[in-house]
């Protein structure tokens, strides 16, 4: 019996925000979607997380220290009920347990 | 020679934390850019009294001090930067002022890299003359890791003139390049990596130490501790990698204490900081394979194994497999072969996927009745009586059906000169080729390489009342494989090292 039993990754839920975002310092703000994903234990690893909505990749997606929330950038709008999935390279991943709508999008 | 995981030069460390308020490091390529950073750290210092917390209380014995900078890796713990007091304090025990640094979680590469110059130039002003400034180290965790090795080339791209002497990256990740320490970025480099790590696995390839490790120039050196994970390095982690779904129950049995991690990054960082900032040769053996410092070989009632790779400059490279064609070796000279098939010869990932390595390598598969590999010296390299090692890196190739599962294996290698004298020595007597170490996964089982060095005077002892073997007319290197009837081994950087006692 492991000292350490599984502790897996859920992705419960998630919140869309249109934002402005400054991507490179020198770089004109973007206007783009701020997607965040809540869910538990969402580690805070070594290797970089990769968060795909569908064929769509999340721009740097960024866990948080409270490891029960990733915050990302889309800056294409992914398809209605496409996957949310969270992974790690060269291992599995982790869906959402909603699909992606855009009707949850607050505009600002 | 005194034991590098508990020796000491000074009686006490002094230490405090600084903490100089927030600002920003550029960070191209990453988000946010420029990424915030808080300029904390805590610094310890050779002391000769108790309870010093000043820099100006820095031990007088010296007129100045080599220095080491430390970076965390990734975690949600604000507190990261202190889970290596217990090595800040060995290394100022040890003559070093030695500082870990804060960077905020989710930080990267490059502004892990930079926030480590900013630190510099704080210490600067905190300890002024009493800091050697041509003897700097760093040390890297985790992404750290991978920070001190973009650290150097920034250091040389941007003329920022940081006298780095020594690098050493801990359980380091390889995802934010390629880079590497080659050409002018190379510094003196080791590596010590786990080989139950549960967070930088292996999970795709060429992303842990060991591709940092073959991209560096020499010299260098890595340190696969089998049984170490990655999260017990740092005393504010706890063993929070067994959570990652990279180590099955029984891995996790297997890893070796917090203890024994603690002594593995003494022992061996300590040794190399004294060897590369002290110029204490004594200290190289322990990063050639020649020896493991007691207490880490001690450690956990002997549970901690390590296998070694060493590299050095200045060698006579015969064959790193790199020309895509094994019948030539790389200088040119032909190579010969009756084994079951044709030596391959390549990535060494491309041959076989359990192959950590971002390197070239050849397959070397036998049998009972067809076991010999033969590479020929052209007549122009054929004087290697400078040179006092022969030094390659192998291993088993792990889940070949020619490899008895949990075997060593062995071999013969025959040096023969001009005039057809030849001499054999047993591998066996000089490293132990053993299987490579498994774990539950099997998709994260490494080949990894071993360095095997063998003295060039083997080859000159015993020879059954034969002259001696001429190091200065060597015609060919052979590897006999008949010792074991079947086997199926990966090998590469087939050289003639200098053993220089300043490599």
């Amino acid at each position: 019996m492991a000292d350490h039993p599984p502790r897996p990754t859920t992705l419960d839920s998630y919140d869309l925000e249109e934002v402005d975002v400054p991507f490179g310092e020198r770089d004109a703000p973007v206007r783009a979607t701020r997607i965040t994903i809540h869910g538990t234990n969402i580690f805070m690893r070594a290797l970089e997380p990769i968060v795909r909505v569908g064929d769509v990749q999340v721009l740097y997606p960024r866990i948080q220290p409270d490891e029960k929330t990733i915050v990302g950038y889309l800056t294409t709008t992914p398809p209605e009920g496409a996957r949310i999935e969270l992974a790690y390279r060269g291992q599995g991943s982790v869906a959402a347990a909603e699909p992606f709508t855009i009707k949850k999008l607050r505009r600002s | 020679m005194p034991d590098p995981t508990t020796m000491s030069h000074f009686p006490f460390a002094g230490n405090f934390e600084y903490d100089a308020g927030p600002t920003t490091v550029p960070a191209p390529g990453e988000f946010p850019d420029p990424a915030p950073l808080e300029l904390k750290a805590v610094v310890y210092f050779p002391a000769d009294t108790a309870g010093a917390t000043d820099p100006s209380q820095i031990s007088d014995r010296w007129d100045d001090y080599p220095m080491v900078v430390v970076v965390h890796g990734n975690s949600g713990s604000l507190l990261s930067y202190e889970g290596y007091n217990y090595l800040l304090e060995h290394l100022a025990r040890n003559g070093m002022i030695a500082a870990s640094i804060h960077v905020y979680p989710g930080a990267a590469g490059v502004s892990r890299a930079r926030a480590l110059f900013k630190h510099i130039e704080i210490l600067k002003t905190k300890f002024g003359g009493s800091i050697d400034l041509d003897r700097l180290g760093i040390m890297g965790h985790s992404r750290g890791g991978e920070a001190v090795v973009i650290a150097s080339k920034l250091n040389v791209d941007e003329g920022l003139g940081y006298g780095f002497r020594a690098i050493v990256s801990l359980a380091p990740t390889d995802q934010y390049g390629p880079y590497s320490l080659s050409g002018p970025y190379a510094v003196p480099y080791l590596v010590v990596y786990g080989g139950l790590d549960g967070d930088v696995s292996g999970s795709w390839p060429k992303s842990t130490g060991f591709s940092l490790f073959d991209r560096a120039d020499p010299v260098k050196s890595m340190i696969f501790a089998e049984r170490a994970c990655h999260d017990r390095f740092n005393t504010q982690w706890d063993s929070n990698d067994f959570y990652f779904g990279q180590l099955t129950a029984a891995d996790q049995a297997q890893v070796v204490s917090e203890d024994a991690h603690q002594k593995i990054v003494n022992g061996y960082m300590n040794a190399f900081f004294r060897w590369r900032l002290f110029d204490d040769d004594g200290m190289r053996k322990y990063f050639t394979g020649e020896s493991i410092p007691d207490a880490v070989e001690d450690a956990d009632g002997g549970a901690v194994t390590v296998d070694v790779q060493y590299r050095e400059p200045h060698g006579l490279l015969v064959d790193g497999f790199a020309n895509g064609d094994w019948h030539t070796n790389d200088l040119g000279g032909a190579v010969t072969s009756s084994l079951v098939s044709s030596p391959a010869e390549g990535d060494l990932n491309a041959l076989d996927s359990f192959s950590p390595h971002d390197h070239t390598g050849g397959e070397l598969v036998w049998s009972a009745g067809q076991h010999t590999y033969t590479t020929a010296l052209p007549p122009i390299d054929d004087d290697v009586h400078r040179y006092r090692m022969l030094s390659f890196r192998m291993t088993q190739r792990y889940n070949s059906s020619s490899n008895p599962a949990g075997a060593d294996q062995d071999f013969r290698v025959t040096l023969t000169d001009e005039d057809g004298r030849s001499h054999h020595v047993d591998v066996a007597h000089y490293a132990r080729l053993d299987y490579p170490f498994t774990r539950g996964i099997p998709s994260l089982i490494k080949s990894s390489l071993k360095t095997v060095r063998i003295p060039l005077r083997a080859f000159k002892h015993d020879n059954h009342g034969q002259h001696d073997v001429d190091l200065k007319e060597i015609v060919s290197v052979a590897f006999d494989f008949g010792v074991k009837p079947t086997g199926d081994v990966e090998v590469t950087d087939i050289e003639f090292v200098p053993d220089a006692k300043e490599a």
